[in-house]
């Protein structure tokens, strides 16, 4: 143990060296210290490096030091590299001596199976050098252990919701398919058959829609993040591209504005302009020429990512609902949809850290937009 | 018009058989991917009506052959996940239909493919 030296709250300014007020706060010693940090489950410690370079203790205590055999007593004298198996030791070292060099990143390492987290902290000597590194160990076994299984859990749920919506589509498309060959037919059913038969046909096509917007709305929430730069103007043209294929007989006049880059997961974002876009297009589907557009503007300091189209539009007081999951609009009843589009859009821009609105009258178009944070609108 | 259906799943193949005879299409059949050339050969379709996950398909060495085979043959892709991306740019490839479908729209695909092939080599 090195020689101990007294710490603790001295009495205030003025009384100082004078008898000790009434009530004032006795000091804590070093060794009253010492002997609250091995109370500690976890680990405090401090390091230095040695006059050959190496990195060598002069604290280590707590109950994960004595559990292993490394309280500052055992380790004395002995390196970093003498005191970790080789492969440990390397990855260890380097983030001490990232520690060394002034960082302060915490970082998880493994050991027989279990994961202790690091947090470092560098002590800077009066030349602005550092001096030493202290900090702080705690296991994280647990926490590592339900991340996996959390990521496995996630994994396993993609693919099933994958295989389910893709395998329910097959026999999906034959209902349906069979209903409109019997509806095709109608001539040879009476008129309570025609009707079950086309009811057939709508609840085939509504399950489908279904399918397909509750896999997208789960993905839009479970996905990590990979933020890159995406280029909005390619995308916005290449979903353009992808409506004309589905609704080749529509007459609609699409402009994008030219060179709109964000930063943004790139996935993500294209289910956020695949749903703007199949919006502004459903919506217009009763006008002869539609005009849809994509382009931004700035408004209260932020920078917004508008779509516009000349569609039947909402009611404004419908405003605020239009981003909830499930819900669907009065003046939108005549249209197919499921009421989840929206919702995965917030849900996604949200997840980018912006926001979401709408602005329309009914029967003069709407403009749907959203930000995202700051920093992302590059 | 005349439609070679192309899907390994029987209950997909005939219900989109009945369908097209329904709208009085001549239709044609084929669950084998392998089979499809000498099936174009022999019923000379106007369009191809083409599965995208079919076992032991690569799509465009298949696409590719298509149009050797028949030079602006149009091809509709059939598809239960719409991944547009994984299918543009491949040749041949007039337009995607989703599964499920809707009959008109079908028909109005079909069409417009076999249309755009038409406007292409000049024949009215």
């Amino acid at each position: 143990m090195p020689p101990v030296e007294s710490v603790g709250t001295k009495p205030p300014g003025p009384g100082r060296g004078a008898a000790p007020v009434a009530g004032a706060v006795p000091p804590v010693s070093a060794a009253e210290l010492m002997q609250i940090v091995r109370l500690l489950p976890d680990v405090l410690f401090k390091c230095h490096k040695g006059p050959d370079g190496k990195i060598y203790w002069s604290l280590n205590e707590g109950g994960l030091a004595e559990e292993f055999h490394l309280t500052t007593q055992e380790i004395k004298g002995k390196s970093l590299e003498q005191l970790f198996p080789e492969g440990a030791s390397q990855a260890i070292k380097e983030h001490f001596e990232a520690a060394f060099q002034g960082s302060t990143e915490e970082f998880v390492n493994e050991l027989g199976g279990r994961y202790f987290k690091h947090l470092p902290q560098p002590v800077f000597g009066p030349d602005g050098r550092v001096e030493s590194v202290v900090g702080f160990i705690s296991e994280v076994t647990a926490l590592v252990q339900a991340e996996k299984d959390l990521a496995r859990a996630n994994r396993e749920l993609e693919s099933f919701a994958y295989t389910v919506s893709h395998d329910l589509r097959t026999p999906l498309t034959v209902v349906s398919s069979l209903a409109q060959v019997l509806q095709r037919q109608a001539g040879r059913l009476d008129e309570r058959g025609q009707d079950a038969v086309r009811r057939v046909g709508e609840a085939a096509r509504r399950m489908a829609e279904m399918i397909a917007d509750l896999l997208e709305f789960s993905r839009a929430g479970r996905r990590e993040l990979h933020l890159e730069q995406v280029d909005l103007t390619a995308m916005a043209h290449e979903v353009e591209e992808a409506l004309r294929l589905r609704h080749a007989d529509r007459d609609v006049r699409f402009e994008a504005e030219p060179g709109m880059l964000v930063r943004a997961d790139p996935r993500l974002m294209r289910i956020v302009v695949e749903n703007l876009l199949g919006n502004a297009w459903k919506y217009t589907a009763d006008r002869q020429v539609a005009h849809i557009s994509i382009g931004t503007t700035t408004r209260d300091g932020a920078r917004r990512v508008v779509v516009r189209d000349d569609g039947i539009g909402f009611d404004e007081d419908e405003a605020d609902r239009l981003f909830e999951a499930f819900r669907r609009l009065s003046s939108a009843e005549r249209f197919e949809g499921t009421g989840i589009g929206l919702s995965t859009v917030a849900r996604i821009v949200e997840r980018h850290g912006g926001q979401v609105g709408a602005e329309g009258r009914r029967g003069e178009g709407a403009a749907f937009w959203f930000t995202l944070a700051p920093e992302a609108s590059a | 018009m005349r439609v070679l259906v192309v899907d390994d799943d029987e209950d997909i193949r005939e219900s989109t058989v009945m369908l097209l005879e329904a709208y009085g299409h001549d239709v044609a059949a084929e669950k084998d991917a392998g089979r499809v050339f000498a099936r174009v050969e022999e019923f000379r379709p106007d369009v191809v009506l083409q599965d995208v996950n079919m076992p032991g398909l690569e799509m465009r060495l298949h696409l590719e052959g298509l149009a050797r085979l028949s030079p602006g043959l149009p091809v509709v892709l059939f598809t239960a996940s719409v991944q547009l991306d994984e299918v543009r740019g491949l040749p041949g490839v007039a337009f995607v239909v989703s599964k499920p479908f809707e009959a008109e729209d079908l028909e109005d695909t079909l069409e417009a493919a076999v249309a755009g092939y038409r406007a292409a080599a000049g024949t009215p």
